[in-house]
């Protein structure tokens, strides 16, 4: 084993803002009014505020050191991190420069479109791109993230069904346990039942189990491919062409298309519509989780329920439509517009190749961390010998270690923050292994970071064996030690704000 | 406050295990001490209260004297309260299990924590039922039963939560070889299951359980008529179609509600035929028993294969919670039957109001041969 | 790849790419594809593009494109409904920059812990503007801060109507309509309109006694309203809605709550608004942002879709974390039984509201509402002495208005056209949005409007109007 990184987070013991500054200190100053003092009442009788906001009063130097620590006291992607399903990126910093320009940051969204074609020609020009590498026909930036694109995917299945008078009898969407939870809630959000089809033996749901379910109920599908164990079920088409046999739509979550770009499209299969993530996949920071972007795109009978506004060329002119069988709007506006603008810097930046580069080596990535993972003791992956080799992720197991030690992963997920190595993700519900761990290589991080984190994970397993309420007890060497979660659901203890806290715990 | 902890430990439990014996249940008299010797169960108690003492809640352990716990915690150095004297005989049985079970109720612990396999289970169901949580810590052969966490730390872990008050009770299924020699429901228990909410980590999710059982039930009644005959199999989340009908159902026998409101409990075979052929709508609601995915043949010989039939499959729901069937892979639901049943096939399995999954539902001889080849 | 490495790609040197590929013991990743039938792959369909390596010829590529826009920032902009344009401090932008916090993703209550205590003080600081003491991590956007709210109600109380004021801003209403659903399937929510009183620009309260039946989940207000126009009768209206059993949600700007009391002080459930005017820049409507507050309990907290993060003690004494609270609830935590959906959102621009409630503080959040104020209403003023052009409302509008040009027999189209050619950005066109406004606009004025702003806004109202 190589040596492991001697680290210590900043830890500033940073009190909350309540807590800082004194009466009457200023940060920012408003402008007072150019206008000539008034005599009259401003508002009706009772409407004014009797007594002042309980803001924190701070000089503008004590919130910049303050924000500054809070943000040293957070890792982010500046160690190791490798959360899988989230498929972490370089986010180049000229695109947030660029991003900074006033002819996007300060653009109202009610401009006349003449007045920014600039902007609206880059998202154009996305959403041409997109098209290239879906085969879809048309994408929608509006949803705020990949699990408003799912709920937007129910929307225009509702308006489709609703359009050739079946919606009453269409009510059931159908998804499998390894979609991302986001697909089932969107559904019921959007009024449908949920039938969620199990994974079988092959590591992939079976076509006969989707046939036992579906028919003139059935409204759409919804699903990965592969799923976030790096199983690619190959039987996709026909389960497509199961869907469409009984009249429903069949839509692809895109949010593991890392391993697949450039050789996989989503149209090609089979599918209506597609969303791929541009926070994810793409290029654009997570911002903590967000503001993201879920561009959803779909096929050509699917274009005309879009929401507006929709982006269309017309001759030289790039302008805004509303598409005539339109669901309206999930979302005011265009969306994160600038997410668009960086995404599409991102994609131009990689050209095809580079993105065939990045889906070669973020699979390479993961089975060569896949070939090192399997060889420490108390490691072991989900449905062994199965759908081999995997794509981008392999979700494995610490299953072994927990009998061997007692500790779970999530011991030993805090223990690796203290090597600087940010939490993994275990997995999304439901938990088809026990004390489940899915890292993802991506194209970004280098073979010495993914040793790295392989290192530590390994340094940390033994730790665990010699001394393990070194690890249960951990981090020790992060911002903060570990949280007692133990009051968090309850009414009489959580606080989500100082105001509650000090109510509640008045005594501190 | 300090939370008074009854600690229980079958002596011999895990013992058989080694001997391929299944069980305890039967152990000769003669290996009895080497049983005892073994400390098998008294080991694994010391584990789950090692590991809860680690996470440092305020509680006080009350055992009853002799080998059904003091000892073991006396030799593990583990501070505790002793009740009563020791007993008069030297090799227990069920009826000290159930008795110090009682005692313990009766001493007022507030949670009890027992060390043993499915046969325990059921003497402590039989002693104390649902009158206080339990916490199983996993030292038998057979643990099929929904009170056992998954390791002893597990267990240590879970006792945490329930002092912190991080925990909730629901009723939990209790299987074994009950009457007759078959396997099924046997009793039930109340136990505690965990809220851990902490940000990436595992969390006990919100409708599942008994409020799913009350969904699967509510939305299965609101879609029926007063012309159905009802058939409710055993099991929690098929009795709670029976609450929602109004009545109290057994849970571990089939219970009928007919359209004229009245309530047969517990019927058996020959009579269920006769009901079921001379119903017009008749339903029956199927749950899936224990950790194994039995749907029929355990515990539940009562819907024999012409009783099926006779209802006919589509109008058969199957019904389980979603951590009930999330916990089986692969994604199968067995039958034990003597004859070929229409059941078998891909079967929609109700886990909801608003949700459900799809299973296959296979012989379980069959799927045992195939797994052999 | 050819050549050299990519710079977004580490493993992409030749070096790297090789010592991989040992180890997994295969002469080239294709072979690693192995799952995916042949029949399913299309690379031959795409449409291959050269990439860009070089920063340089990247940042030229994309600023040839965006050269000569015109924005908000090149132009005297009056523009608003519902978005608008405030201050953005220096402070907002350097905090949010940080690439710790703009590349975080989820991390542990401790790997990520200061920007665990940034979601909290901004909850905690909007919360102290709002009088409330649940405030949600944000959700996508006003418009879904009030579906998510209507939803709320409706799961509360079993019922299924909305009543909404029929002079709703269109974006937001469009919002609420798709999350009210279709009556064809399950938990769908009929909106319901409640007239606006055309003489006061305010919800009439006998329309609205007659509009909240009791199949009522919901009333929801807006004040000001989406005319600009600040709700006089706001506590009638709560206690209205209190009567009949359906729950308060009132949407708010917060820029207002500087010198307006919070209508949670007059009985308000669920106070929803917009985010976007607490530092966070207009980009082109990528600025969206809402959130969802309550009074602390029980009851309601329970039907939050949003994250939320509570403080908590640490293993170390006097210590305190950050952890999520009622995760469970969440559709990552309940899949489908969780309350609607949640994914991610726009938590970065939490952390900048937290950094612009921090500078501003109570005086500052007090000034500034004053001063918006005062510069809408002189604004209104003066255009409303132009000929042939009225203001609406005036005397009770908080910093948007409407201004009614149909007495200069000129379309608004053609106004705001002849003063993009003065470099003004007229107001919002309300042509056809609502009985009685065509050839109406709505005006926003902010601090950022300066006198010299307003006079040129005139003189070339003027030209254009004589044109």
């Amino acid at each position: 084993m190589s040596t492991i990184r001697r680290y210590h987070a900043a830890a500033w013991d940073e009190a909350i803002v309540f807590e800082l500054g004194a009466p009457g200190r200023r940060g920012v100053v408003p402008p007072a009014s150019w206008a000539p003092p008034s005599t009259e009442p401003s508002f009706a009788p009772g409407l004014r505020r009797e007594s002042p906001p309980a803001l924190p009063e701070l000089a503008e130097y004590e919130v910049r050191r303050h924000y500054t620590h809070l943000a040293q006291q957070t890792l982010g992607m500046m160690g190791v991190s490798l959360f899988g399903t989230c498929t972490m990126k370089h986010n180049p910093t000229v695109n947030e420069q660029v991003g900074a320009r006033h002819e996007i940051a300060e653009v109202h969204p009610r401009q006349d479109p003449s007045t920014y074609q600039g902007v609206l020609g880059i998202v154009h020009s996305f959403e041409a791109e997109l098209c290239n590498l879906s085969g879809m026909s048309a994408f929608s930036f509006q949803p705020g993230g990949g699990a408003d694109a799912a709920y937007l995917h129910a929307v225009i299945t509702r308006a489709y069904h609703a359009s050739r008078g079946e919606l009453a009898q269409r009510t059931q969407v159908v998804t499998t346990a390894q979609a991302h939870p986001c697909n089932p809630a969107a559904a019921v959000s959007a009024g449908f039942e949920v039938i969620t089809l199990p994974i079988e033996e092959g590591g992939y749901p079976s076509v006969a189990a989707l046939k036992a379910v579906i028919g003139p109920k059935t409204a759409a599908l919804m699903l990965n491919n592969p799923d976030d164990m790096g199983i690619y079920n190959p039987h996709i088409t026909e389960f497509i062409d199961a869907v469409h046999d009984v009249g429903g739509l069949a839509f692809y979550d895109n949010a593991n298309f890392n391993g697949v770009m450039t050789r996989l499209r989503a149209r090609e299969l089979g599918f209506d519509a597609c969303m791929f993530m541009l926070h994810k996949t793409f290029g654009a920071p997570k911002g903590g989780n967000g503001p993201s972007v879920g561009a959803y795109g779909c096929s050509e009978e699917l274009a005309r329920f879009l929401p507006g506004p929709r982006v269309v060329k017309n001759g030289e002119a790039y302008e805004l439509v509303e598409p005539d069988g339109s669901v309206g709007r999930v979302r005011e506006f265009l969306g994160n517009v600038p997410q668009v603008i960086k995404a599409y810097s991102w994609t131009r930046a990689m050209g095809t190749e580079g993105l065939r580069t990045a889906a070669d080596i973020s699979v390479l990535a993961n089975n060569y961390m896949e070939k090192r993972l399997m060889a420490i003791r108390g490691v072991s992956m989900s449905l062994p010998g199965k759908a081999l080799p995997r794509l981008e992720m392999t979700r494995y197991s610490l299953e072994e270690y927990r009998v061997e030690t007692g500790l779970t992963g999530g011991d030993v997920q805090n223990r690796m923050t203290d090597f600087g190595i940010d939490a993994f993700w275990m997995s999304h519900e439901p938990w088809i292994v026990p004390e489940p761990f899915t890292p993802e290589a991506g194209e970004m991080w280098s073979k010495e970071d993914l040793d790295e984190w392989i290192d530590v994970l390994e340094h940390v397993l033994e730790e665990g064996r010699r001394d393990p309420e070194l690890v249960r007890t951990s981090p020790h060497n992060q911002a903060v030690a570990q949280i007692d979660g133990s009051g968090l659901n309850d009414p009489e203890t959580w606080a989500v704000t100082w105001a509650a806290y000090r109510r509640k715990h008045a005594q501190v | 406050m300090t939370v008074s902890v009854g600690v229980l430990v079958n002596p011999i439990a895990g013992f058989g295990g080694t001997l391929a014996m299944h069980g305890t249940d039967e152990l000769p008299a003669a290996r009895f001490d080497e049983a005892v010797e073994a400390n098998w169960a008294g080991h694994r108690m010391t584990l789950a209260l090692d590991s809860f003492l680690r996470t440092g809640g305020e509680a006080e352990f009350v055992a009853v004297q002799g080998l059904l716990g003091a000892t073991q915690l006396a030799a593990a150095g583990i501070h505790h309260r002793t009740l009563g004297s020791p007993p008069a005989i030297r090799r227990t049985t069920r009826a000290d299990t159930i008795d110090a079970a009682r005692r313990l109720l009766a001493e007022g612990v507030e949670v009890l924590l027992f060390a043993g396999g499915d046969g325990t289970a059921t003497d402590i169901a039989e002693a104390i039922g649902t009158r206080m949580p339990v916490i199983g810590v996993p030292s038998g052969v057979k643990m099929h039963s929904e009170v056992f966490s998954r390791s002893p730390v597990g267990a240590g872990r879970l006792l945490a939560d329930v002092i912190l008050g991080r925990a909730s009770s629901e009723l939990a299924e209790v299987l074994d070889v009950g009457e007759g020699g078959f396997s099924g429901v046997v009793g039930m228990l109340l136990a505690p299951r965990s809220h851990e909410a902490l940000q990436g980590a595992k969390t006990t999710t919100v409708g599942s359980g008994s409020s799913a059982a009350r969904g699967i039930a509510r939305e299965l009644v609101a879609h029926s008529d007063n012309a159905v005959t009802w058939v409710i199999g055993p099991g929690t989340t098929a009795g709670a179609v029976g609450e929602e009908l109004g009545f109290e159902p057994t849970l571990l026998g089939v219970d009928v509600v007919h359209p004229s409101g009245l309530v047969e409990l517990d019927v058996d075979e020959n009579h269920l035929f006769d009901v079921v052929s001379a119903a017009g709508h008749p339903q029956l609601v199927l749950g899936v028993v224990g950790g194994q995915g039995f749907l029929l043949g355990r515990g539940n010989q009562q819907l024999s294969t012409r009783v099926i039939d006779s209802i006919g499959v589509d109008r058969i729901h199957i019904v389980a919670t979603a951590e009930k069937v999330s916990a089986l892979f692969p994604p199968v639901l067995l039958l034990d039957v003597d004859t070929p049943s229409s059941l078998v096939g891909y079967r929609k399995v109700r886990t909801g109001s608003r949700n459900s999954t799809v299973m296959r539902v296979v012989d379980a001889a069959a799927q045992f041969e195939s797994a052999q080849r | 790849m050819t050549g050299s490495a990519h710079p977004y790609m580490a493993n992409s040197a030749a070096g790297s790419m090789q010592a991989l590929l040992d180890v997994v013991g295969v002469s080239s990743a294709e072979e690693l594809f192995a799952q995916i039938p042949a029949a399913h792959r299309g690379d031959s369909n795409i449409v291959p593009s050269a990439g860009i390596r070089s920063e340089q010829q990247l940042r030229r590529m994309l600023e040839d494109r965006l050269r000569g826009g015109i924005s908000t920032e090149s132009h005297v902009s009056f523009l608003g409904g519902g978005y608008w344009k405030h201050y953005v401090p220096a402070l907002c932008d350097e905090i949010a920059s940080r690439p710790e916090i703009s590349t975080s993703v989820w991390g542990t209550p401790s790997s990520d812990h200061g920007r665990n205590q940034a979601w909290f003080e901004f909850a905690s600081q909007l919360g102290a503007l709002l009088d409330l003491e649940f405030v949600g991590l944000p959700v996508y956007s006003w418009g879904c801060a009030v579906g998510h709210a209507v939803r709320m109600a409706a799961r509360m109380n079993g019922r299924s109507v909305v009543v909404v004021p029929s002079n709703l801003d269109r974006e937001r209403r469009l919002v609420v309509d798709t999350y009210c659903g279709y009556s064809e399937l399950n938990g769908a929510v009929t909106v319901r309109e409640v007239a606006v009183d055309a003489a006061t620009g305010m919800i009439s309260l006998d329309a609205l006694a007659a509009a909240v039946t009791d199949e009522v989940a919901a009333v929801y207000i807006e004040t000001p309203n989406s005319w600009g126009v600040v709700e006089a009768d706001i506590a009638r209206m709560i206690e209205l809605t209190h009567d009949s059993g359906a729950q308060a949600i009132v949407g708010v700007d917060p820029i207002a709550l500087g010198s307006l009391a919070s209508p949670a002080d007059f009985g308000a459930d669920i106070l929803v608004g917009s985010i976007q005017p607490l530092g966070i820049h207009l980009n082109a409507g990528g600025g969206v942002g809402g959130f969802i507050a309550t009074r602390d309990e029980e009851v309601y907290a329970r039907q939050f879709p949003t994250l939320q993060v509570s403080i908590a003690p640490t293993t170390r004494e006097g210590e305190h974390a950050f952890g999520l609270t009622l995760f469970a609830q969440s559709s990552y935590g309940s899949r489908e039984l969780g309350n609607d959906w949640t994914g991610n959102s726009v938590y970065l621009w939490a952390v900048r509201a937290a950094v612009y409630l921090a500078l501003l503080g109570p005086q500052g959040m007090h000034e500034l509402a004053d001063t918006v104020v005062a510069n809408a209403r002189r604004t209104a003023e003066l255009i409303d002495e132009l000929d042939g052009v009225s203001v609406r409302y005036r005397d009770s509008i908080f910093k948007e208005f409407i201004v009614d040009f149909s007495a200069t027999g000129k379309s608004v189209e053609q106004i705001n056209a002849g003063l993009l050619a003065r470099g003004v950005l007229g107001g919002h066109d309300l042509t056809g949005s609502h009985d009685g406004l065509d050839g109406c606009a709505l005006y926003c004025v902010t601090e950022v409007i300066s006198e010299d702003d307003v006079h040129h806004l005139l003189g070339a109202l003027a030209e254009v109007i004589a044109a």
